[in-house]
């Protein structure tokens, strides 16, 4: 009876959780099935999964005056080629890598001492300074948009990789995090690297960074994730320069310049844009998952 | 290898004084062992002498210099942590090594590949290695080297942090409770191996415990400390039977001493739990007295006259002695009795105990707990 | 060491970027609200309250702030309960549970402004799958009758399913009765995942031994095991569950600027979009900065308000 009825529940509780699952996933199948997909069958929403993937004529090769068959392509190779030309999809994405990595460094560069001096140096006025980080935890650097727009504005430095990544330098979460973290650091340690010979910069850099790797990779991922895929704050301060744009804002652009019934190479866009965080997820799943929730409080 | 020596060192937090006034002369190659209930200044002591907390007043000389504004790394002593304090990103020969590059290597030498470069690297490394290897022989811990800390269990650890230390040869070893975290077997092992390496290396060791048992077994000398001031410096017996304050006799030796409240009047003869105490005191002034015997000199006695009694309550048998356990009347103190297993035999638990003391084995001290020289009088 | 001033090398650049970064943008929001200055012009007036009177009394605000309102009070309860009842499914299950997480989780990491504009694919009135997959209901009989009512004997005309099959079904996005509510939607399919992560870090700290405790007293159902230790136990995780997903659905902007751009006819007027539009394409800072203030200070009423039930929880 027992073992019925469990089985009973357990089958229940996989039909709720599959029938969430289809939903959850149901943007991306399309996302990826588009892009595999010629125009007509999109339009008509045939061809399963990946289409028939009968021969085409890319219109646009034609007008641009080859030969008829020399325009002659599988829509999947006409979806991705057509995204990769239509929009400069590589240097978005390098953009977006340079500037993620970028601000990911530089907070660490700013944070991290900070978060060893508020943790583990005695000095006067070190209260006043945590004070200070966590009231600076209220403020969500999304509202104050505006304003720092318009400083950034008055210094001349919209549309610029500066503008992108200045904001972003101080994360006081990132020394919140890091300090609590420190704290759990004993004493021991920096009193033993003293002993050897250590300068206090060295112990910042040489004792501190390696003993909190699993922090910063936790804050990392947090960091990278957060800023790869803010759509916000590189709308605000990026107009119009297609070379600063990072691959939502890229996207964004190929959506609005966009003529007729371009879905499959937009949905190719789309795909190379959401696929390379999607795979590193998959692949260190637990991890991230760690990541975000330990740092979740943001 | 080097005396150290602490001339009036005080330190205080703010208003909050931690240490009064220490005068400590210790001399080159001794053991001195720093004892005391935490928070008694004594790791405060050590980590002066280190040079990671700086004294409020006074001064701290090593080998005869002073050193009051020196770096800790440049004071030339090592030291070793209660948790070890082993770089967990690092293996052990990383970890041995590190003091010794920091110490030895130029900046420009240690830079990343670039250093390499250097000509003098080379010829710098090995000596470090061979270095490592001596000291890893004489821990046996050469099959660690290639080990995290975070692969070893304590013993190990602790062995790598003594390694840590050893590997700088340094003028004096400063140990902060180094084997609290280990588990009580090993931890007396390690204590030989400690007074061992001691003898084997000659060299200073100033030894921070909260556990007196460690202080007798190990020390040259001990310095017992309570609230910010040393109470007694000298070597583990003299404290132990000849206490000149009443917290170290009572700090010292396990089970704790017995502490009975006397009376003495104008004529000199002292009154403890209503029995008359054979013993002389040379200033014969009314005064309440403490009056000090340790376990082991209590002895059980038959319905003699001049014994004190009380109930036994509990019988503590540890195999080799029995501790006996009486109520002899007193809101706060019992007496412990240790004596031999077939002596206590017969007794049972709330029977009447008759017991004394050879009057010789008596410690008198006065009201504030300060030690009378007073001498008793022939047995019982 | 004590004395050593190390401590200001390593505290000051942070100072320094907190006060650029983070406080004068509050200071300098707070005083451009009270002006009617723009980008370009050399001088501006003071005009006092002028910006927030605006705010309050003009009707186009007054959508604004019933639009940000509504898409919090949709997303946060439904996110919320999907969040907590997927931790609930699949912290029970025997296998698959890290597969259903991972699954779950997927749209919380992918890009979303990316996955909005696939959304809105999806919800093409025409071509659009979901209509496409709504329309399909419309010739089976089993599906019609059971969403129509039909089979109870209620006239399917009556019923929203019964009426769109007849009719057309809406087009979403570009409807003012649906807009928003499809934009909700999206958060939800978003951030639910999110809070069930929440959720399954605060069930793994409930101690077993309180589950076996319930047992021996005779919590017999799981039902009754949730209400006598679930539910309880999760008491700060609620809190932080609930703040967190408050703030992160104020903030919304990447669906509204992408898929409606606040329309139609303002029914998805968000805050932080009417911010960016009065802002920074129409440069209007004084009224942008004014509502810069007012969402600033929505935020810090959220905060205070888990910190108050935080720091009560702690005391139970």
């Amino acid at each position: 009876m027992e073992l019925k009825a469990s089985w009973l529940g357990e089958f229940f509780k996989h039909s709720v959780l599959i029938a969430g699952a289809i939903v959850v996933l149901l943007p991306f199948y399309l996302m990826l099935s588009y892009s595999l997909k010629s125009p007509s069958e999109i339009e008509t929403n045939t061809g399963g999964f990946t289409g028939a993937q009968q021969i085409m004529t890319d219109s646009r090769c034609v007008k641009a005056g080859n030969a008829e068959e020399d325009c002659l392509m599988r829509p999947i190779v006409y979806n991705y080629t057509a995204a990769f030309k239509e929009a400069p999809l590589v240097r978005y994405m390098l953009n977006g890598v340079f500037v993620t990595v970028s601000i990911f460094i530089i907070q660490v560069i700013v944070a991290l001492p900070c978060a060893y001096a508020l943790s583990k140096l005695k000095f006067w006025g070190r209260d006043v300074v945590f004070g200070l980080v966590i009231f600076c935890l209220l403020i969500p650097v999304h509202a104050i948009a505006l304003p720092l727009y318009i400083m950034l504005a008055k210094v001349g430095l919209t549309n610029s990789y500066a503008a992108l990544i200045i904001p972003w330098t101080i994360s006081v979460f990132g020394i919140f995090l890091m300090r609590q973290f420190f704290m759990t650091v004993p004493d021991d340690l920096i009193d033993a690297a003293r002993m050897d010979g250590m300068s206090e910069f060295s112990i910042v850099w040489q004792v501190m960074l390696p003993t909190a790797i699993p922090a910063l990779l936790a804050f990392g991922i947090f960091s990278v994730v957060a800023h790869w895929n803010d759509y916000y704050w590189p709308r605000v301060v990026i107009t119009g320069n297609k070379d600063l744009m990072t691959p939502p804002l890229g996207l964004r652009m190929f959506k609005s310049d966009m003529d007729g019934n371009e879905y499959g190479p937009m949905m190719a866009a789309t795909t190379v844009i959401v696929l390379p965080l999607v795979i590193i997820f998959l692949m260190a799943q637990r991890r991230f998952i760690e990541g975000i929730t330990m740092t979740g409080m943001k | 290898m080097a005396g150290i020596t602490l001339q009036g060192v005080t330190k205080a937090y703010g208003s909050q004084s931690v240490l009064n006034d220490i005068n400590l002369d210790i001399a080159d190659g001794e053991f001195l062992t720093l004892v005391g209930p935490s928070g008694c200044g004594k790791s405060t002591t050590l980590r002066i002498i280190a040079g990671l907390e700086t004294q409020s007043t006074g001064d701290v000389f090593i080998d005869g210099s002073i050193v009051n504004e020196t770096r800790p790394s440049k004071r030339d002593l090592a030291m070793v942590f209660q948790s070890y304090a082993l770089y967990p990103h690092l293996t052990v020969h990383q970890n041995l090594i590190t003091p010794l590059k920091l110490r030895d290597l130029t900046a420009l030498e240690r830079v990343p590949l670039f250093g390499h470069l250097m000509p003098e690297r080379g010829k710098k490394m090995s000596i470090i290695s061979s270095e490592v290897q001596k000291v890893a022989e004489i821990l046996k811990i050469e099959p660690l080297l290639d080990r995290k800390p975070g692969q070893l269990s304590g013993g190990q650890r602790q062995r790598v942090a003594l390694g840590r230390a050893m590997v700088r040869n340094p003028a004096a070893f400063l140990m902060d409770e180094p084997l609290s975290n280990l588990d009580a077997s090993l931890r007396v092992h390690m204590r030989a191996e400690l007074s061992e390496l001691h003898r084997e290396l000659k060299a200073t060791f100033i030894y921070v415990t909260h556990d007196q048992a460690e202080a007798l077994t190990m020390s040259d000398r001990i310095a017992v400390m309570m609230d910010g001031d040393l109470l007694q410096l000298g070597p583990p017996d003299e404290v132990y039977e000849d206490p000149t304050d009443i917290r170290v006799a009572e700090f010292i030796g396990s089970p704790k001493m017995n502490i009975l409240p006397a009376i003495c009047d104008e004529k000199g003869s002292i009154n403890c739990l209503g029995q008359k105490i054979k013993v002389a005191l040379k200033d014969k002034t009314k005064q309440s007295l403490s009056i000090g015997i340790r376990p082991e000199h209590l002895v059980l006695q038959s319905g003699a006259k001049s014994s004190f009694s009380g109930l036994l309550t509990y019988k503590e048998n540890l195999g080799s002695d029995v501790f006996l356990h009486l109520d002899i009347g007193l809101e706060t103190q019992k007496v412990v009795i240790r004596t031999d297993p077939q002596d206590a035999n017969s007794a049972k638990i709330g029977d009447k105990i008759s017991f004394g003391a050879s009057p010789n084995k008596y410690l008198v001290f006065d009201a504030n707990g300060k030690r009378i020289d007073a001498r008793g009088r022939g047995n019982s | 060491m004590q004395n050593s001033k190390v401590h200001y090398w390593f505290i000051a650049p942070a100072l320094l970027l907190m006060f650029i970064l983070l406080i004068l943008p509050v200071i300098v929001a707070a005083t451009l609200s009270m002006t009617d200055y723009s980008l370009g012009n050399s001088s501006f007036n003071w005009v006092g309250t002028d910006n927030y009177e605006k705010l309050f009394s003009r009707r186009s605000y007054a959508k604004m702030f019933s639009a940000s309102l509504t898409y919090v009070l949709i997303v946060v309860p439904i996110s919320v309960a999907l969040g907590l009842g997927s931790a609930l499914l699949i912290s029970s299950l025997r296998i698959g549970n890290e597969l259903y997480k991972a699954i779950f989780f997927l749209p919380v990491m992918a890009t979303l402004l990316a996955m909005a504009i696939v959304w809105e694919f999806a919800l093409n009135p025409i071509m659009g799958v979901v209509n496409d997959i709504l329309r399909s209901g419309c010739d089976k009989r089993l599906i019609y009758g059971f969403f129509t009512g039909s089979w109870y004997g209620a006239d399917p005309l009556q019923s929203w399913y019964g009426a769109a099959c007849a009719d057309r079904f809406p087009i979403w996005l570009g409807d003012k009765r649906y807009a928003l509510g499809t934009i909700a939607f999206i958060g939800i399919w978003q951030g639910f995942g999110f809070n069930m992560v929440l959720y399954l870090a605060g069930l793994t700290s409930v101690p077993r031994e309180l589950y076996q405790a319930a047992h021996m007293d005779g919590a017999d159902s799981a039902w009754e095991r949730f209400k006598l230790v679930t539910w309880p136990m999760l008491g700060p995780t609620h809190v932080f569950v609930i703040t967190i997903s408050s703030i992160r659905s104020f903030q919304v902007f990447d669906t509204v600027e992408a898929l409606t751009e606040g329309g139609p006819s303002k029914s998805t007027y968000v805050m932080v979009y009417a911010m960016f539009e009065k802002g920074v394409r129409q440069n209007l800072l004084g009224i942008g900065s004014a509502i810069t203030i007012v969402f600033l200070a929505f935020v810090l009423i959220l905060t205070l308000i888990q910190v108050y039930f935080v720091n009560r929880r702690v005391h139970y």
